[in-house]
């Protein structure tokens, strides 16, 4: 009995070990010069999140099928987790050396993990003027740092902007606030009338650093790029930076004059929108394209954020752009890479752009093709916002002084610290940053031929 | 040729346990010990999870002893897993204690006392987050129905009150399953202690300070001993569901800030740093824990 047992023990234990091996594919991979792409020049692999809107599995799948009808490349859909995993997912991915070829990061990810730490392919020569020609202006300058190309856009785009209910405002004889003492006029009687102003979810410490876009664009006279950049190149300290303390103690007073109230404070996402669907609040702060018309029971409307200078050449510029991506894994076969650039072309086509991009619902046309959503709001969106739109601050800054911002943010606003301890806090965080990673921001300028060379097609 | 037989025999019967010991050894030294020599590897050098590792020595553990907010995380570690046990245990006793007595409805009660236990920490953490909603919430619905407007509060978007918000959600969850444990201490003490305890004119409150503590000496340590371990690994599901860590850092656990720096930041070098003393302050917690409730007399 005590043999039986031990054989089968051995056995179980020999089974196990052997499942937990490494496939054949990696074993070769590994052999084949450290590169982490299989040997299979007939197949390429996208390394993404789980999609996010309905249908948009079906249409990944449509579209793969007629690519390997036309070329006859296989490609291999992994998508698993949320958006901002990608990069662990694809760090695991690297360790355990499988094939990676595609991997879907939004320009956020990109900037600020991706191509700095050289695991992406400058793809600048594998995406032609053909290709290029099909996105509308400015969709690919947020995926271009340093003069090179990391990735390219797909799904939707927007711009920051307030919801407001105009079926509550009519009601209630309000007329659409553009001025912030406008708005706190428009505040004062919501309240009055048992609502709630403005509902933002401001449980969710990732969203705070939107108002910080919006408030310092106006202080820093639109230039709030620049002047980041120059933050994070060590140029200058955010530290007392008079541009930054105004666009803090500016959403401040938003807190302080009763339009963004405590209710916000503890709200998410779902709160947010249930909270401003029931009717509760008057007005939704958001970053980006959340609600249709069709999604709500009154007209809905939506509103800029207010100017908060009085100087007048200072003009609003909402935060926005394409946050979804696909980018070339530099660890790429080199025999996958020609399959790699007929990928990008058959994926970036009209049909098939607005085939996964319809999944959206998208607002904003970032590829020729595209068919955005036909409503009032959405032309408002795309004619007054659209324009004057800047890249979101976060797909600058490293995510370490984005999460400072996060926490210095409310803090701020809700008077736990001031935004001259704000602003030294970001600073903090920022030489921090520099004294334990040796933080580069033009890590485009500082990298050898060396590091040049594993990036390069 | 059967001494030789019988030699094989007496070795195999010497090492059969330790065969049997086996798997259990490979799946320790696989999944926890390989792991934690390789995270104290990883923690000698600079590495974002992507790119090539650099060795920098000690530095990561001299970055992490300077970060304010590292101690602030790891001083909530402390403050959750000191509070959580402790309360768990007393109001699993005061439940136990009720349990015990021959009330009609009682086996319900004792059912809906247990059954948060079987729900995850993500479960019972979204249930809360929104009976602690401020719009549409029970509880501060529940203080607006009895006119107690002055109590209502952002319940997790306040700092001075969050922490506690998700230790009582904890507490809760748990408290059902504690009082299991008390209740059968105290149905295995002999009903005969009570009864001389009274004919020699004790007092009920004597009897309880007398017998019933004592008696559930080895419960009490044993409930304790889960409860702290549990305080110390399983923050992280609840306060990351609930509040993720905010506001500032408030309700942020050690675990917590560990994974951001490793999966947010990507400064894998650090947050296995981290992960390292955090082990050390956790040993020595538990050693001296053991030390203190390991006594041969708790289990007289």
């Amino acid at each position: 009995m005590k043999k039986l047992l031990t054989w089968i023990l051995i056995f179980a234990m020999v089974l196990s070990l052997a499942a937990c091996g490494g496939s054949k594919g990696a074993q070769d991979a590994e052999k084949s010069n450290n590169s982490v792409s299989g040997n299979d020049p007939n197949k390429l692999v996208v390394l993404g999140n789980a999609r996010m809107y309905d249908g948009e599995d079906e249409a990944w799948n449509e579209m793969i099928a007629a690519f390997k009808e036309e070329t006859g490349i296989t490609v291999e859909l992994r998508f698993s987790g949320k958006w901002n995993e990608v990069p662990t997912n694809l760090s695991a991915a690297i360790q355990a050396k499988e094939q990676v070829d595609f991997v879907t990061v939004g320009a956020g990810l990109i900037r600020s993990t991706c191509a700095p730490a050289g695991v992406l392919l400058d793809i600048t020569t594998l995406v032609s003027d053909e290709v290029r020609q099909r996105y509308t202006d400015g969709m690919l300058d947020a995926y271009t740092i340093g003069d090179k190309l990391w990735g390219i856009p797909f799904g939707n785009s927007s711009a920051g902007f307030i919801y407001y209910n105009v079926d509550m405002f009519e009601e209630l004889g309000l007329t659409p606030p553009t001025t912030y003492d406008e708005f706190v006029q428009v505040g004062k009687k919501l309240e009055e009338a048992g609502k709630i102003p403005l509902i933002f979810r401001g449980k969710d410490a990732s969203y705070w650093p939107n108002w910080f876009f919006s408030t310092y664009a106006q202080t820093t006279g639109n230039d709030s790029i620049a002047q980041t950049e120059q933050w994070l190149m060590g140029e200058k300290s955010i530290a007392g930076d008079q541009a930054a303390i105004d666009a803090l103690n500016a959403i401040k007073a938003f807190y302080d004059d009763g339009i963004l109230t405590s209710e916000s404070m503890d709200t998410d996402g779902d709160g947010m929108k249930a909270t401003f669907m029931q009717g509760l609040s008057g007005m939704m702060h958001t970053h980006n394209f959340q609600l249709t018309p069709d999604a709500v029971d009154f007209e809905l409307g939506i509103l800029e954020f207010p100017l908060i200078t009085d100087d007048p050449n200072v003009i609003n510029q909402p935060a926005g752009g394409a946050g979804t991506g696909l980018a070339v894994c530099s660890q790429i076969n080199p025999d996958n890479i020609e399959n790699a650039k007929k990928f990008i072309e058959f994926f970036t086509r009209p049909e098939w752009a607005n085939r996964i991009s319809g999944c959206y619902k998208p607002t904003v046309k970032v590829l020729e093709g595209v068919e955005i959503l036909d409503a009032e709001i959405v032309t408002q969106l795309n004619e007054d916002l659209v324009p004057n739109t800047i890249m979101y601050l976060d797909w600058i800054w490293p995510s370490e002084i984005l999460s400072a911002f996060q926490s210095v943010v409310p803090a701020v606003v809700t008077g736990a610290i001031t935004a001259e301890e704000g602003t030294q806090q970001l600073q903090d965080a920022y030489d921090t940053l520099v004294r334990e990673q040796e933080y580069q921001y033009d890590w485009w300028n500082q990298w050898t031929e060396e590091d040049w060379a594993k990036v390069t097609p | 040729m059967r001494r030789v037989e019988k030699l094989r025999t007496n070795i195999f019967d010497r090492y059969f346990g330790y065969i049997m010991c086996l798997p259990a050894i490979v799946l320790f030294t696989l999944f926890v010990i390989y792991p934690f020599l390789k995270g104290f590897y990883i923690s000698l050098h600079r590495w974002d999870g992507l790119g090539e590792m650099e060795f920098i020595g000690f530095k990561n553990y001299s970055f992490a002893f300077a970060d304010s907010t590292f101690w602030k995380t790891m001083g909530n570690t402390f403050k959750y897993a000191l509070v959580t046990p402790i309360l768990k245990n007393i109001l699993g006793f005061a439940l136990a204690m009720l349990f015990v007595q021959k009330l009609k409805g009682m086996s319900l009660l004792r059912v809906c006392t247990y059954i948060p236990y079987t729900f995850s920490y993500v479960v019972v953490g979204v249930l809360w987050c929104w009976i602690f909603n401020p719009t549409f919430g029970l509880l501060n619905g529940l203080l607006r129905a009895l006119g107690l407007e002055g109590w209502i509060h952002g319940w997790l978007s306040d700092p001075k009150v969050a922490l506690w918000a998700i230790v009582t959600v904890d507490v809760w969850k748990c408290m059902g399953f504690h009082a299991v444990l008390f209740m059968a201490g105290l149905q295995g003490i002999p009903q005969e202690y009570y009864e001389a305890a009274a004919i020699d004119g004790a007092s009920s409150f004597q009897q309880f300070i007398h017998i019933t503590i004592p008696q559930l000496n080895s419960t009490i340590v044993t409930s304790m001993l889960l409860a702290i371990t549990g305080a110390f690994v399983n923050n992280y599901d609840v306060v990351n569901v609930m509040t993720a860590g905010g506001p500032y850092h408030s309700t942020e656990v050690g675990l917590i800030y560990i994974m951001n720096t490793a999966f947010q930041q990507n400064n894998m070098g650090k947050a296995n740093a981290m992960s390292m003393i955090l082990v050390a302050c956790v040993m020595v917690f538990g050693f001296l824990q053991l030390k203190a409730m390991t006594r041969d007399e708790n289990y007289e």
